[in-house]
């Protein structure tokens, strides 16, 4: 079921009445119940797939916290990590290798046979996954203590506002939540409400509309000129953003309104100054998980300095594999460990440059610059993210390079559907230079007297209203 | 909790306010025009309240050419009634549609002595005529009219555009304008032309899943406008150059919808084949409504010996 859908507008209503008449003890029945029923909306017969990453963890989870040692506990963090990340390369990943696999033997002219399964990608196997593992390696490195209620358990790994595309969460903060009875509380859901409407308004008036343009470019980079590319890349920029923080925030917001809090998923990200900071504030779920999982077990940073680049590179190349079995998101991870590398490399230099130029001081410590130049870094990484394959990357990318300033070609869709995009995307951007340094809305709005505040929630209904796009376009990340 | 509830409430009815006072505003900006059934291709611009017509006509654009260009003026003169032609063309005379207009005509208190419904075999077999979004954006926004298809349960997309529309600037150029080519005439048919048109009409070709659902409805049309006694229905296969797909089907439909309800039809879709009398494959020109007014509709509003010459039942 999508956010975005008639459905979900009675879907959600329906379970908070049902969940606030509940007693306390009885709700995780509930939740549970609603978030297989969300999750089989799209397609029933998956939700086995979670049940069985359900089962797996939760007796793994049990098992361990029974088991003295490391050592004895490790076989089972590798069931655990066999099962999900099995299932995860079975369907996400498998047909991918194996073609390259095949092609590989090809250029060697050796005749192969491995076979193609024609599987669907089920629907946020990603983040289901990766939440549970981190369950059972928290519980394996003795960070919590295992989750000794199935039922609640199973709410953990299934609970439907961040089920399909996160944030992913800890079982640390979030399985404490479920045991809590949450009561009626008109601030919270003040709160929550604000977050679902600033999502919606970013994802249906905002991501929806710039999808259009984007499509009509990157569908057929080669018809296109350099000025229609640049602005392409930077609309997937905010297009991307509004579609996934939008996402984050109906999420965030409807859990918030049964009393549940979820971890802030992104933190005004284009205002960040360098790619280091821009990674605090991007998907900082999956980016933190990274972080803790990955990154930290290599060594971190603690190591050679060889090594720490390695740690880094590798992290980057990992985490774009995670968000799609295709080159393109393997170059644009690539890429982001590459500028990593470059700026914990250049540090010193740029340091010693700082004391030492009048320029470079004008350069390195102009706040503006630093976010120009590091979302110009960003957006040449979205080339590769939004492509459809490398060659149309470097299309797209060649087009940029013989850019002629014609503003006549940035018509590449008509100037009805065009406007309204520059209107939204004004919009957006107007309440997201208060949202900078704070939280999230909430934090704005409760800054505000209410005429304004109500004037905002006005104009981004009216948005949704006037210029929204309907057609139920499904949120991005929901791929991954 | 109470003051929250009061909040947003006071804000959503605020906002509601807001909109009802910019529909009305964009309502009055396209309805202070003179709209006739022949000038637009709207219908609510033009149904009025507490009248009675004499003809009532229903259908898809094979009907709304009677209309158009002043040729309902013509129609009125020949069969010497007050008619109301409630068809729609541009691929929206749909069943549900049509059902829509009706109600929307009766609630509005109008009543009609004779209803002609010209139904084609394809609106048995597109499942989307009824739920294009852009179905209603000619259309004024009328609280009536909205109730109408929230009861008869309209795709949310079509609702939501029918509102959205009138905030459009496409909405405020609308005005009375008349069609010109109705009198033109085809020079030949083209194959490949029949061939495209029968994929726009038949995007699902025959499909009998949507046949099915598609009788169901027009069953319940049926029975709907049967249970208004004061009204004599009759259904016409409109006159045609092409033959369509499905067309036994539709005729078995009506043959039963006769014996349960004692509804007459009347196949004309083979009486009239020369070319001069079509704007295209399907379509009546100036001379061909005329001539089909003459010679088929008047003998149904005459005695009961002096029915139609081709095909009746």
């Amino acid at each position: 079921m999508l956010f975005n859908s008639i459905e979900f507008l009675i879907f959600f209503p329906v379970v908070v009445s049902i969940y606030f008449l509940l007693p306390g003890k009885y709700r995780w029945i509930l939740l549970l119940l609603a978030s297989y029923y969300f999750y089989m909306a799209w397609k029933a017969e998956y939700v086995v797939l979670i049940m069985a990453s359900t089962l797996v963890d939760y007796f793994s989870g049990l098992r361990m916290s029974k088991l003295p040692d490391k050592k004895s506990r490790r076989k089972y963090l590798l069931l655990s990590l066999i099962v999900n990340l099995g299932m995860l390369f079975t369907f996400k990943y498998y047909n991918f290798f194996s073609q390259e696999f095949r092609e590989m033997l090809n250029a060697f002219n050796v005749l192969s046979d491995i076979p193609q399964f024609q599987l669907l990608l089920p629907v946020g196997i990603s983040f289901y996954t990766f939440q549970t593992l981190s369950y059972t390696i928290d519980v394996y490195n003795d960070k919590i203590k295992p989750e000794k209620h199935a039922g609640i358990f199973a709410v953990y790994v299934a609970f439907f506002p961040q089920l399909v595309a996160g944030p992913i969460e800890r079982a640390g903060r979030l399985l404490p939540q479920f045991h809590k009875v949450n009561r009626l509380d008109a601030n919270r859901i003040t709160d929550g409400l604000r977050l679902m409407l600033w999502g919606f308004f970013k994802k249906v008036a905002v991501a929806d509309n710039l999808a259009i343009y984007v499509d009509q470019v990157y569908g057929n980079p080669a018809d296109q000129n350099g000025i229609a590319a640049v602005i392409a890349t930077v609309f997937f920029a905010f297009q991307i953003f509004c579609d996934f923080s939008g996402y984050s925030d109906i999420a965030i917001g409807t859990a918030k309104i049964m009393g549940y809090e979820l971890m802030d998923n992104f933190r005004a990200p284009y205002y960040s100054r360098s790619i280091p900071e821009f990674w605090r504030r991007w998907h900082i779920s999956l980016s933190t998980w990274f972080r803790d999982y990955l990154y930290i077990p290599l060594g971190g940073n603690r190591v050679l300095k060889w090594r720490w680049y390695y740690n880094l590179f590798i992290t980057f190349l990992i985490s774009g594999l995670w968000h799609g079995a295709n080159w393109t998101f393997v170059v644009w991870g690539a890429l982001h460990g590459f500028y990593m590398i470059v700026n914990v490399s250049t540090v010193q230099w740029r340091e010693w440059f700082l004391s030492t130029s009048h320029v470079a001081k004008v350069i390195f410590s102009s706040k503006v610059l630093n976010i120009a130049f590091t979302f110009i870094l960003v957006c040449f990484a979205w080339i590769f993210f939004r492509a459809n394959n490398i060659t149309d990357a470097g299309i797209v990318i060649s087009k940029i390079a013989n850019i002629s300033l014609n503003l006549e070609e940035i018509f590449v869709i008509s100037p009805r559907e065009f406007y309204p995009i520059l209107i939204v995307l004004f919009i957006m951007l107007l309440i997201h230079y208060f949202e900078r340094n704070k939280r999230n809305i909430t934090f704005v709005l409760s800054g505000w007297s209410r005429p304004v505040r109500w004037l905002v929630y006005a104009m981004m209904l009216w948005s949704i209203f006037l210029f929204g796009n309907f057609t139920q376009q499904e949120f991005i990340y929901f791929t991954f | 909790m109470l003051k929250l509830a009061r909040k947003i409430l006071l804000f959503l009815g605020l906002n509601l306010i807001l909109l009802v006072v910019i529909l009305g505003f964009m309502n009055r900006q396209v309805e202070k025009h003179d709209f006739n059934n022949w000038t637009t291709e709207s219908n609510l611009l033009h149904i009025p309240a507490d009248k009675n017509f004499d003809l009532l006509i229903l259908g898809t654009s094979h009907a709304r050419s009677m209309a158009r260009a002043r040729n309902h003026l013509r129609m009125e003169q020949i069969l010497d009634r007050d008619i109301i032609n409630l068809s729609q063309g541009l691929g929206g005379g749909g069943l549900l549609n049509q059902f829509a207009f009706l109600k929307y005509f009766y609630k509005q208190g109008n009543t009609a002595d004779t209803i002609i419904y010209f139904i084609d075999p394809f609106v048995f077999y597109n499942p989307y005529f009824d739920s294009k979004d852009e179905l209603y954006v000619y259309e004024p926004a009328r609280f009536g009219f909205f109730s109408v298809l929230l009861n008869l349960g309209f795709d949310p997309g079509v609702i939501y555009t029918y509102l959205y529309s009138k905030f459009t600037e496409r909405w405020l150029g609308h005005h009375p304008f008349s069609w010109k080519s109705e009198s033109s005439q085809i020079e030949n048919i083209n194959a490949v032309s029949v061939f495209k048109r029968y994929n726009v009409v038949y995007p699902n070709d025959l499909d009998e899943e949507v046949f099915r659902d598609k009788s169901a409805l027009f069953e319940r049309i049926t029975a709907y406008i049967d249970k208004k006694l004061e009204h004599k229905l009759v259904f016409i296969v409109p006159p045609s150059l092409i033959e369509w797909p499905g067309h036994d089907n539709m005729i078995s439909l009506l043959k039963e919808i006769k014996i349960q309800y004692g509804i007459p039809y009347y196949d004309f879709s083979n009486s009239m084949k020369e070319l001069k009398y079509y704007k295209d494959h399907d379509h009546l020109n100036t001379k061909g409504v005329e001539y089909f007014t003459r010679k088929y509709l008047k003998p149904l509003f005459e005695e009961p010996a002096k029915t139609p010459p081709h095909n009746h039942q």
